[in-house]
């Protein structure tokens, strides 16, 4: 008999996607990740619009990863115009650009990722018998949504970034509180990744991958570059960008699709991790150190873990940049002399690298190219789930559609930015 | 309405935009809990599992109308539910991508995004249409703008909702928030601050972080188009740029508003 995988909407992931797997003589023969999230084209509609509105407006492709987007706007701009801005204004967006990773995966590895493996169908669901992990998680999410407001205006599409430095620039005593409240939470969280780790990850979904990441100056640790490490030891300055994706359009998806040498990618926190995890620091480098294996090279589900190791991270930087931050002057927005220039800018959104590549005529946007992380990964997570599902057949899995939603959840998808969803479909 | 005796049943759903709705009310980390459990949720798949549903007492709605898909999809909410909201300025007015529809932007869009030998009707997912707020195709019984909504202007209909009675409009612009945060008023210091048409609910915030309103509440009720074009041209901002600027958030609305006032 012909059978087939119909997950209808892909839920607690971000936008409107669905996982159509398509099954004969138990073989599976395609698997397609739809996504129906309406094409918006925001690369077109900025056009002719000034850099200012441009930043505005691209920051609203995506309201989890507004911030990356508002950030790599900024940088692309400032390198095509030469904008050089003080060293407290680049210190403040680092720290905003946490902020979104905190609370980016912090919602993501405790609200959307953690249900599955109590079989509940949210987190609020989870009330009832882990009250303390809801409330922690609930506590941290804050956090991160609370910094984004200071330095944003507001927890999403705060306009206060701009180009050349900030509308208001925050108080120390406003940075204090969050540096001292920081300091509170890393061991809470530091306990959750032991707890996190000591879940059981099934091993239907083994593949090899090639992985992609931006390369962080100074040898450190980080989520921007202005080069792309790959897994195969290659490296390529991020103007190249179109030659690592290769853009092409699917009929199942108005989300772009991507491959790097003909072949499906991934980017994200298992991808930095698996690349530079080794220039960690602090509680987080323990805990990468303690629970890293080969087996993450093959299996996209210890992604929540690494965004864990980073949320873990980026709450440890927050002392020390916030003693950075406050020994600067204040400064005004920088004014922009020059008008016409062409640059790309690259950084890690939390689900991965995040390209903004631009042409500038007297201040107005001439051309934009856009590539999001999600655009980038979405061949490879229909590679495992097409390796999962044939095992998962195979097996007679009676959750098969839970673990194929799993791994669609795992990698993140922001399906706004791109596009959303699993469904086993009868032929 | 519905009677208070018991939970109202409240639908979540999304169409094109980027989910900060959605994402905001997931972000109201102190009221979460109640608002799960003060309404019963039974479809919100940002934050939970997929639920087939029958019959919605509420369905808060976000996004534009973007493909033939989502409109089948959009009349089968309205047809489950007894009051249907409106959530953002996306699924109120457009959103930034009903930019320049009346120019019938969206074709050459299309093209320049997919490619020209792409054609509309090639994709499986649903044949892309230009975007719509949700009140071009259905009756809609409240709306609440923001570029994403703030919970100060959700909560106060949404608790009314919730106990079954009928929330009021929100009916000012920004600049009323503006005063009540004390601030100076930019456009008298010349600079092109457009609050005076926008809906009132973000609290003034680009205005009181020294940035001018770039109008993403959509615009409020009672804008008065004409005197906010002369205004603009008085400070030296040209026809192009304001009209530009009024129309970046300004959706189907301030496109139909303007269209009056330049005839």
């Amino acid at each position: 008999m012909n059978k087939g995988i119909n997950v209808k909407v892909l839920s607690r992931v971000e936008g409107d996607g669905g996982i159509k797997v398509y099954v004969k003589n138990n073989k599976v023969e395609q698997v397609l990740v739809d996504i129906f999230e309406g094409p918006r084209m925001i690369e077109a509609l900025v056009k002719g619009k000034t850099f200012q509105e441009n930043v505005s407006l691209v920051s609203r492709i995506c309201a989890i990863c507004t911030v990356s987007h508002r950030y790599a706007s900024i940088k692309a701009i400032e390198k095509a115009l030469k904008v050089e801005v003080p060293e407290k204004i680049q210190l403040l967006r680092k720290l905003l650009h946490l902020a979104e990773y905190i609370e980016s995966h912090i919602l993501h590895v405790y609200f959307l990722a953690l249900p599955d493996f109590f079989r509940k169908p949210s987190a609020i669901a989870l009330l009832p018998t882990h009250k303390e992990t809801v409330v922690e998680a609930i506590t941290l999410k804050k956090y991160g949504t609370e910094l984004m407001k200071l330095l944003m205006g507001r927890k999403i599409h705060g306009e206060n970034p701009q180009v050349g430095g900030f509308g208001r620039i925050p108080t120390n005593k406003e940075l204090d509180e969050f540096a001292e409240k920081a300091k509170e939470y890393i061991p809470q969280l530091a306990a959750f990744i032991d707890v996190l780790a000591s879940f059981e990850i099934p091993d239907y979904c083994e593949r090899e991958t090639t992985f992609m990441c931006c390369n962080p100056p100074n040898n450190e640790f980080g989520f921007e570059g202005d080069s792309i490490l790959i897994s195969t030891g290659e490296e390529y300055p991020v103007e190249e960008y179109k030659k690592l994706t290769n853009e092409r359009v699917v009929p199942h998806s108005y989300a772009k699709r991507s491959r790097y040498n003909d072949k499906p990618f991934t980017v994200g926190a298992l991808a930095r991790l698996i690349l530079i995890g080794d220039r960690l620091t602090g509680l987080a480098k323990e805990k990468f150190e303690k629970y890293y294996t080969e087996k993450w090279k093959v299996n996209p589900l210890y992604n929540n873990l690494a965004q864990a190791i980073e949320a873990l991270w980026s709450f440890e930087q927050i002392p020390e940049l916030v003693e950075k931050i406050k020994a600067l002057p204040d400064s005004e927005i920088v004014e922009v002399k020059n008008l016409n220039g062409k640059a790309t800018a690259a950084v890690e959104a939390p689900r991965g690298i995040l390209y903004h590549s631009y042409e500038i005529k007297d201040g107005k946007m001439v051309n934009v190219d856009i590539i999001t992380p999600t655009a980038q990964f979405l061949d490879d997570v229909e590679e495992y789930i097409r390796v999962a599902a044939e095992k998962l057949i195979a097996e007679k899995n009676e959750e098969t559609e839970l673990h194929l939603e799993m791994i669609a959840r795992a990698y993140d998808p922001c399906i706004s930015c791109s596009c959303h969803m699993v469904k086993l479909i009868e032929e | 309405m519905w009677t208070s005796e018991h939970k109202p049943i409240v639908g979540v759903f999304g169409f094109s935009g980027c989910a900060g709705d959605q994402l905001r009310l997931v972000h109201m980390e102190d009221e979460l809990v109640t608002l799960f459990t003060t309404a019963e949720i039974k479809f919100f798949h940002m934050a939970q599992s997929h639920q087939e549903v029958d019959h919605v007492d509420i369905a808060l709605v976000e996004g534009s109308i973007n493909t033939k898909k989502q409109l089948e999809e959009l009349k089968e909410i309205r047809e489950k539910s007894t009051f249907l909201v409106a959530l953002g300025t996306c699924a109120c007015f457009g959103g930034i991508q009903y930019l320049n529809e009346k120019d019938k932007a969206f074709e050459e869009r299309f093209k320049h995004v997919y490619g020209s030998n792409v054609k509309k009707e090639d994709f499986t997912v649903g044949e892309a249409i230009p975007p719509q707020p949700l009140c071009n195709f259905v009756k809609v019984d409240a709306m609440v703008p923001g570029c994403p909504i703030e919970k100060d202007n959700l909560m106060p209909i949404y608790t009314k909702l919730i106990k079954g009675i009928k929330p009021q409009k929100y009916p000012a612009p920004v600049c009323v928030e503006c005063k009540l945060e004390g601030n100076d008023c930019l456009l008298l210091h010349g600079i092109p601050c457009i609050g005076p048409v926008v809906s009132a609910g973000c609290g003034a915030i680009c205005p009181s972080h020294n940035l001018p309103c770039v109008g993403c509440w959509g615009p409020y009720e009672a804008a008065n188009y004409k005197s906010m074009l002369n205004k603009l041209e008085e400070i030296g901002v040209d026809k192009e740029t304001a009209l530009r600027k009024l129309k970046l958030f300004g959706g189907s609305k301030a496109e139909e508003e303007l269209e009056k006032v330049i005839k």
